[in-house]
C-alpha cells in the first residue's frame, strides 16, 4: 500500500500534472458556481481536452473538476438562492436564509470546510478500503436499492414543514411529474401530451434551474424596481476572521459532520444513487435527528454541513466502484469511465496491477485536489463577493442566460429551456403559496428510483414479495421507514395536543 | 460601473486569445498517410467534395451514454474527420429511452447537413421490437455504416456451470429457474432472448440497466447469468470474476479464443450483431451524406484509425459505402423482425 | 365583490395550491389511458403513475375541503394598507417572465448571441428602478457579456450554442 502510494506520488510530482490538478481544481469551481451547469457537463465538456493529453494528466484534469464543481456549486446556493449544481440543491435550504440574516460568510466558510473535510475522508477511505467496499455494494441488488430509496422518499416527511399532508401531495407531485416521458423497464411513453419531445422525458437540470433561478429572479423583481443600487446580496468580509466560524461552533457539528459524511460514502458507493439524491437524504436525516428541527430552514450552519460534507464524500465513494470494478456509481464517474477507455484504460480489477502508478497518482492527486480546493475556493469565494457588488438588475439577467446555457446544454435541445420557463411558473408558485420545495424535489428524483427498483426486484423474485422482508438489508430500511412513519406521526400528533392545550390554557 | 465594464472587456480579450490560441483544431486538413491500398492502387487524395461541405462545425449526435461504446466510436471518428476534413466534428450525448430521443430529434431536425447521429441498429431494431417507437432507417438519410459489432458474451457466475454443454443441459431442464440480467428493451435483452429461441431454454430476464449494472449483477451474486459486450466483461473475465460460457458471434473471440461460439454448440443464428452508422435528418441533400461516406472510406485506411478502433472494440474495422447501407440494414431487420412476438 | 381580495395569497395560497394539485391530477388523469401495458416484467407501468394519481387526487380534494372550512371559520382580517415599501409589483414579475419567454422563444431563431444581446438589455431595463435606467450603458453591457459567454462556451469549452441569424460567421 505504503509503495503503491509512493508510486503514485512519484509519478504527480512534476510541475506539468500539478499543474493539470490545479487547474482541474479551478476550473471545476468556476462551472460549479454557475448555475445550470452541472458537474456532470463540466466533466463531459473537458472530455475532449482530456484526450488530447496523457492518460493520467487527463484523466486528473476531470477527477479535479469533479472535486471543484461539487464543491464550487455551494457559492450561489448560499449566495443566491440558486443551485451551482444538482448536488448543491439542499445547501440552499439554509444556506440562502443564513445570508439573509447576515451570515452569508459563516455559510460559505463552514461549506467550504466540511466540503473539504467530506471530500478527504471519503478519498482516504476509497484508498484504503476500496476493494472489500466495492464488493460490500456488489452485495446490493434491486431489493436493497428499493429499501433505500422508499426510506429516502419517507424522510421527505421531514422537510415538509406545517402540513404532512401538504408535504406528501408535493411529493407525490414531484413523482408524477417525473414520470413524464419513456417508463423504466419497458419505455413505454407515458404523459407526453402527445409531443415527440416530451417523451424524452424532463431532466433534473432544467427543473431546478426553473425552481429555483428563474423563481427566485421572479421574485427578486417584485420589488426590483424599487431598490435602488442593492447589490445582489449584502455580506460583511470586513470583520470575518479565518472561515467565518469558530471552533466551538464546529464541534457542535461533529456528530451531524460524521454522520453526512459516512452517509455521502455509503450511498456514494452505490451505483446509481447520485449526489443530488445523497445531499438532500442527508439534510433530511440531520433534520430528523435533530434536536432543533424547527430552526431548520431559518438559516442554521447544520443544514449547510449535512449538504455539503454528504456530497463531496459521494465522491470518494462513486470513484470506488469505478476504479476497482469499472461500474460508475454516478453520471459524473460514468464520464469518467469515457475518459478511461478513450485512453485504452479499462478500469478494473487488472488496472491496479498493470498500471500502478496510474491509479494510485489518480488516488494521490484526488488527495491532493481536495487542499486545493480548499485554498483555491478561499479566495474565489472573496472574488465571487466582488461580483455581487454588480447591481442585482444587471447580474440576474447575466445569471439567466447562463442559466439557459445550462439548460440548453444537457441535452442540446431548446425544449429544455421552455422547461425552464414552465417550472420557473411553478417554482414562483411554490413561493406564494408557501409550498415546500424539498418534498417536490426528492419526489421528482427518487419516484423514478422507486417505481425502477420495485419492479425490478420483482422481476428478479418473479413475483414473489417475500425476499424484501428477509434479505436482512432491505428488511432494515423498510423496518426503518416503518418506524420513522410511526415516530413521525406520534410526536406531531403530542405537538398538536400540546398546542391545543396551551391555547385554551 | 466602470470597474465591471473594464472586467468584462478584459473577459472578452481573454477569450478571444485563448480562442484564438487553442480550443479550434487545425484549419488545414492533412491528407491522410500513404497506405497502398489492397490491390496495389494509388493512395486516393482526400475526396474532393462534391458539394460545400463541410464549412462550419459538424455536430455528431450519440443517443446514448457518454462512456459508452458508442459514444467512444463515435469519438473516435470524430477525431479522425476532424483531421481529414479540416472542420471540427464534436460529439454531443442526447440521451433517454434507449437511444430513442436522441435519434428522434436527429431525424426531426436541422437538414442542413451540420448535424449527424452516430448510432446502432441494435437499439433502433429492439426499440421498434419492443414497440417503444416507430423510428426506422427510414426516418433518415443514411449515410454509411461505419462499424461493426457482435460480440455479445454470455457470461454466469463463477462455478455454477461447468461449461457451456453443462448450463445449456441445465437451463433445458429448469425453465426460468436461472436469472439472466440484461437491459430488457436494448440490444442485451434482443440478444439474450435470440440465445434462448435457438437453445431451446428459458431463464428469467431481469432488467438491471445497463452495461456496468449488467457485470455488478452477476459479480454480486443477483442474477446467475448476465450477457453484454466483450469490452464490458473483459476486465472480470480475466480476473476470474466473471466466467464466459459462450460468444454469440460468427467467430472467435481474438481476446478470448478459449470461449464456444454459438454456432459451435448449435445455436447457429443466434449470433446478432449491430451495425454503427452515420445518418442525416429527412431531407438532407443526399450529396452531403454521400461526402461523409467517402471521408469514412478514406478513414478506412488510415492505419492509427484502425489500430484505435480494434483496440477500442475488440473488432475488426467495418464499412459500407452510402450506396449498401439501406440494403444492408432491411435484411438485417428482415432477420430480426420476427421476435416482435417475443418482446411486448 | 371584490376580485382583488382572491389576490391575497396569505389567505388563498392554500386553497390554490390543493386547486392546482387538483388540476395537474386531472391533466395528467387524462393521459393515463394511454399508457400501453405490456407483458414484460410483473409490474406493468401504469401501476406506478395510477398510484400516484390516485393518492394527488385523492390528498389535493381533502385538502381543498380543509381550506375552504378553514377559511369560512376565520373572517378576513381588516387589510392594513401594506405600507409602500412593502408593496409587491407583480405587474413587473409578469413583464420579468414574458420577457424571459420571449428570450427562450426566439433563441433558436436569432441565435444566442443577439437573442441573449436584446434579453439582457430588455430585462435589465425592466428590473432597474426608474432613476437608473440607462440604455446605453446595458445596451454595451448586454453586447459583451453576450458575446463573451458565447464564446467562452463556444470555443473554450465547444459547446455548440443556437446560431440562427449569424449562422456561418461565429
Amino acid at each position: 500500500m505504503i509503495e503503491n502510494l509512493a508510486i503514485g506520488l512519484n509519478a504527480i510530482l512534476n510541475p506539468t500534472s500539478m499543474f493539470v490538478i490545479v487547474l482541474g481544481v479551478v476550473i471545476g469551481i468556476v462551472l460549479g458556481t454557475i448555475p445550470g451547469i452541472s458537474v456532470t457537463m463540466t466533466i463531459a465538456l473537458f472530455l475532449p481536452v482530456s484526450f488530447t493529453m496523457d492518460p493520467l494528466n487527463g484523466i486528473m484534469l476531470l477527477v479535479g473538476m469533479y472535486i471543484g464543481a461539487t464543491s464550487g456549486g455551494l457559492i450561489p446556493s448560499i449566495l443566491l438562492n440558486m443551485p451551482g449544481t444538482p448536488a448543491n440543491v439542499g445547501t440552499c435550504f439554509d444556506g440562502y436564509p443564513m445570508t439573509k440574516n447576515g451570515q452569508a460568510m459563516k455559510a460559505l466558510g463552514i461549506g467550504l470546510v466540511v466540503s473539504f473535510v467530506g471530500t478527504l475522508a471519503s478519498v482516504i477511505m476509497m484508498i484504503l478500503l476500496s476493494v472489500p467496499l466495492a464488493r460490500f455494494a456488489l452485495g446490493f441488488g434491486p431489493f436493497e436499492y428499493f429499501a433505500i430509496a422508499m426510506f429516502s422518499l419517507s424522510l421527505l416527511c421531514s422537510l415538509a414543514g406545517k402540513s404532512i399532508l401538504i408535504g406528501i401531495a408535493t411529493g407525490l407531485f414531484g413523482m408524477i411529474i417525473s414520470s413524464v416521458g419513456m417508463a423504466p423497464i419497458d419505455a413505454v411513453t407515458r404523459f407526453n401530451f402527445g409531443t415527440w419531445q416530451l417523451s424524452g422525458g424532463l431532466d433534473v437540470l432544467p427543473v431546478l434551474v426553473g425552481m429555483f433561478a428563474l423563481a427566485e429572479i421572479m421574485v427578486n423583481a417584485e420589488k426590483s424596481r424599487k431598490l435602488s443600487k442593492e447589490p445582489a446580496a449584502v455580506i460583511d468580509t470586513k470583520s470575518v476572521k479565518g472561515f467565518g466560524f469558530t471552533g466551538q461552533e464546529f464541534k457542535q457539528q461533529i456528530p451531524n459532520l460524521t454522520r453526512s459524511t459516512g452517509l455521502g460514502l455509503g450511498l456514494g458507493l452505490l451505483p446509481g444513487i447520485s449526489a443530488t439524491t445523497i445531499n438532500l437524504l442527508a439534510y433530511s436525516l440531520a433534520k430528523s435527528s435533530s434536536k432543533y428541527p424547527e430552526k431548520f430552514g431559518t438559516g442554521i450552519m447544520d443544514g449547510v454541513v449535512a449538504t455539503e460534507s454528504s456530497n463531496s464524500a459521494a465522491i470518494g465513494g462513486a470513484m470506488v466502484p469505478l476504479m476497482t470494478l469499472g461500474i460508475p456509481g454516478d453520471m459524473a464517474t460514468a464520464i469518467l469511465l469515457g475518459g478511461f477507455m478513450i485512453h485504452g484504460l479499462q478500469p478494473g480489477p487488472l488496472l491496479f496491477v498493470q498500471e500502478t502508478a496510474l491509479v494510485y497518482g489518480i488516488f494521490v492527486s484526488m488527495a491532493i485536489a481536495s487542499f486545493v480546493m480548499l485554498i483555491a475556493q478561499f479566495y474565489g469565494i472573496r472574488l465571487f463577493i466582488k461580483v455581487l457588488k454588480v447591481p442585482r438588475y444587471i447580474l440576474l439577467p447575466i445569471i439567466f442566460t447562463m442559466c439557459v446555457v445550462g439548460a440548453f446544454g444537457v441535452n442540446h435541445r431548446i425544449f429544455d429551456t421552455f422547461v425552464v420557463i414552465f417550472f420557473g411558473i411553478i417554482g414562483y408558485f411554490f413561493v406564494k403559496a408557501k409550498l415546500p420545495v424539498g418534498p417536490f424535489i426528492m419526489g421528482f428524483i427518487l419516484g423514478p428510483m422507486v417505481e425502477t427498483f420495485f419492479r425490478r426486484a420483482l422481476m428478479l423474485s418473479q413475483g414473489d414479495y417475500a425476499p424484501f422482508l428477509t434479505r436482512p438489508v432491505s428488511g432494515l430500511f423498510l423496518a426503518g421507514t416503518v418506524i420513522y412513519l410511526v415516530v413521525l406521526t406520534i410526536s406531531r400528533y403530542r405537538a398538536r395536543a400540546k398546542a391545543k392545550a396551551a391555547a385554551s390554557a | 460601473m466602470k470597474k465591471l465594464l473594464a472586467l468584462l472587456l478584459v473577459a472578452v480579450l481573454v477569450f478571444g486569445l485563448v480562442a484564438c490560441g487553442n480550443g479550434t483544431p487545425a484549419a488545414t486538413p492533412t491528407p491522410a498517410p500513404a497506405t497502398p491500398a489492397p490491390g496495389g492502387e494509388p493512395t486516393p487524395e482526400p475526396p474532393a467534395p462534391a458539394v460545400n461541405w463541410p464549412t462550419r462545425p459538424v455536430t455528431i449526435v450519440v443517443p446514448l451514454a457518454p462512456g459508452g461504446d458508442t459514444d467512444l466510436t463515435a469519438r473516435i471518428y470524430a477525431r479522425f474527420l476532424t483531421e481529414l476534413l479540416g472542420q471540427p466534428f464534436t460529439v454531443i450525448n442526447v440521451e433517454g429511452a434507449g437511444g430513442t430521443v436522441g435519434a428522434t430529434q436527429v431525424s426531426h431536425g436541422n437538414p442542413d447537413g451540420y448535424t449527424v447521429l452516430w448510432y446502432h441498429t441494435g437499439n433502433l431494431f429492439s426499440n421498434q421490437l419492443t414497440g417503444a417507437t416507430d423510428l426506422n432507417h427510414y426516418d433518415f438519410v443514411m449515410s454509411t455504416i461505419g462499424m461493426y459489432c457482435d460480440a455479445n458474451i454470455l457470461v454466469a457466475y463463477p462455478g455454477l456451470f461447468a461449461d457451456a454443454e453443462d448450463f445449456l443441459e441445465r437451463a433445458r431442464a429448469n425453465p426460468g429457474q436461472y436469472n439472466a440480467a440484461v437491459a430488457i428493451t436494448g440490444v442485451s435483452g434482443m440478444a439474450m432472448r435470440l440465445l434462448e429461441r435457438y437453445g431451446h431454454f428459458e431463464t428469467n430476464l431481469v432488467d438491471v440497466g445497463g452495461g456496468g449494472a449488467i457485470a455488478a449483477s452477476v459479480m454480486g451474486g443477483h442474477t446467475e447469468l448476465g450477457i453484454g459486450n466483450v469490452v464490458q466483461f473483459a476486465s472480470h473475465i480475466e480476473a476470474g470474476t466473471l466466467q464466459p460460457l459462450m460468444i454469440a458471434s460468427t467467430q472467435r473471440s481474438i481476446v478470448f479464443p478459449d470461449i464456444p461460439t454459438v454456432a459451435e454448440l448449435g445455436l447457429g443464428g443466434a449470433e446478432f450483431g449491430r451495425s454503427y452508422f452515420f445518418a442525416f435528418p429527412q431531407n438532407t441533400d443526399p450529396a452531403i451524406a454521400q461526402a461523409l461516406s467517402d471521408a469514412v472510406a478514406e478513414i478506412q485506411n488510415n492505419p492509427e484509425y484502425v489500430e484505435i478502433m480494434q483496440e477500442t472494440s475488440g473488432m475488426p474495422t467495418f464499412f459500407l459505402p452510402m450506396a449498401e447501407v439501406m440494403d444492408h440494414i432491411s435484411e438485417r431487420w428482415a432477420d430480426i423482425e420476427f421476435m416482435k412476438a417475443y418482446m411486448q | 365583490m371584490n376580485i382583488r381580495k382572491f389576490a391575497d395569497m396569505d389567505r388563498y395560497g392554500s386553497l390554490y395550491a390543493g386547486l392546482m394539485f387538483l388540476a395537474f391530477t386531472i391533466a395528467f388523469g387524462v393521459q393515463f389511458s394511454d399508457i400501453r401495458i405490456t407483458t414484460i416484467g410483473v409490474i406493468h407501468s401504469a401501476f406506478f403513475p395510477g398510484v400516484i394519481l390516485i393518492s394527488l387526487g385523492s390528498l389535493s380534494l381533502i385538502h381543498i375541503a380543509l381550506s375552504i372550512w378553514e377559511l369560512m371559520k376565520t373572517p378576513r382580517t381588516e387589510q392594513t394598507e401594506t405600507k409602500a415599501e412593502d408593496k409587491k409589483d407583480y405587474l413587473c414579475v409578469l413583464s420579468t417572465l414574458i420577457i424571459c419567454i420571449l428570450y427562450v422563444g426566439t433563441l433558436e431563431r436569432l441565435g444566442f448571441v443577439i437573442a441573449s444581446a436584446i434579453f439582457i438589455f430588455a430585462q435589465a431595463l425592466n428590473l432597474a428602478p426608474k432613476t437608473e435606467r440607462k440604455p446605453i450603458k446595458f445596451g454595451i453591457i448586454a453586447i459583451i457579456a453576450s458575446v463573451a459567454i458565447y464564446s467562452f462556451f463556444r470555443y473554450v469549452l465547444n459547446l455548440m450554442l443556437p446560431m440562427g441569424l449569424l449562422t456561418g460567421i461565429f
